[in-house]
């Protein structure tokens, strides 16, 4: 038997019940520290399963990964640079909507993908009927369906974690149009020949790099190929 | 794409006078039809939620200084400054 120990990052927006599935997954099994150098809670816990250890690391609470705020930086930095072998987002499924646009970041960000669809019973007695195999197979990502305060789903989410990890299966990229997709090939371009930036996903710092994200914009000034990127974006800065 | 140079800037199609979200009173709901900023104030706040299209709703005014908003399904406290840069209508 493999003695592997498997890392987990649990994402999710605010509110969606990420404690609630972190506790679930990893019970008495938890630790409480500091992220270095940050006042901002770390929690950790660990479980057993199908001969599996599991690593799981509680992130915090977000709507997005732009790298504004420390918790943001947090939870980007975690996934770009710890490389968790599997991330668990935890979407709200009585707010569909709002929860994607994470998701959407997460696909960007090429991490290894599960979604915990929580609260599907709030969302049934809002009257949505949420189909989770479809939304699975439109993002090429599995989708479990839990309800983390009743304990529902947490044996399927963690055989999703395992299943994942033994076979990581990327998500499809999102195409943004023809000009865009230009852009975005010529910065990967760009960006394979730099020995520091290659270590990240390369179309996401593209992507970010078209979004004037101020975290990989500075990591670019400090790379070799700063001059290379600025005559793609055809831009002063 | 968002800032200054993209649609979401653009003023669109309006039925009624586009107005600032710090003018609703408690209770008021509206549309967002534009948010007026700069590139990353701009981004923060359609990554919050406040998208075209976007039905809000001013809940409470804990403060004579700033509302409590509601958006897609969360509740966001924000400061008249920054609702007065939210267009409405």
């Amino acid at each position: 038997m493999s003695k592997r120990e498997i890392l987990v990052g649990l994402i999710g927006n605010p509110n969606v019940g990420k404690s609630s599935v972190f506790n679930r997954l990893t019970g008495a099994k938890q630790r409480i520290g500091n992220w270095p150098g940050k006042t901002v809670e770390k929690k950790e816990g660990w479980f057993r399963h199908r001969g599996f250890s599991v690593h799981v690391v509680d992130l915090p609470g977000v709507y997005s990964l732009s790298a504004i705020s420390i918790d943001e930086a947090i939870a980007r930095d975690f996934i770009v640079e710890e490389k968790p072998d599997v991330v668990v987002d935890i979407v709200d499924a009585s707010n569909l909507e709002r929860n994607l646009y994470l998701v959407l970041q997460l696909i960007e960000l090429e991490a290894n993908l599960v979604i915990a669809l929580n609260k599907i019973d709030l969302a049934q007695s809002m009257g949505f009927e949420v189909d989770h195999e479809a939304l699975s197979r439109e993002l090429s990502i599995p989708v479990v369906p839990t309800i983390a305060t009743k304990g529902y789903g947490i044996d399927e989410l963690k055989d999703a974690i395992i299943s994942s990890f033994e076979n990581p299966q990327p998500p499809k990229p999102i195409s943004y149009g023809e000009d865009v997709e230009q852009a975005i090939s010529e910065l990967v371009e760009a960006f394979r020949s730099d020995a520091e930036l290659s270590k990240y996903p390369l179309r996401w710092l593209a992507i970010m790099c078209l979004e004037r994200d101020q975290t990989v914009a500075s990591l670019i000034k400090k790379s070799s190929i700063y001059d290379k990127v600025k005559e793609v974006l055809g831009f002063e800065r | 794409m968002l800032g200054q140079d993209s649609s979401i800037n653009e003023p669109a199609r309006f039925s009624t006078l586009p107005r600032p979200l710090s003018t609703l009173s408690p209770g008021e709901e509206a549309v967002v039809l534009f948010v007026d900023g700069g590139r990353g104030f701009t981004k923060r706040l359609v990554e919050m939620g406040f998208v075209p299209g976007v039905r809000v709703r001013v809940l409470f005014s804990p403060n004579p200084g700033s509302r409590i908003v509601e958006v897609m399904g969360a509740r966001i406290a924000l400061s008249v400054g920054i609702l007065s840069k939210v267009y409405v209508g």
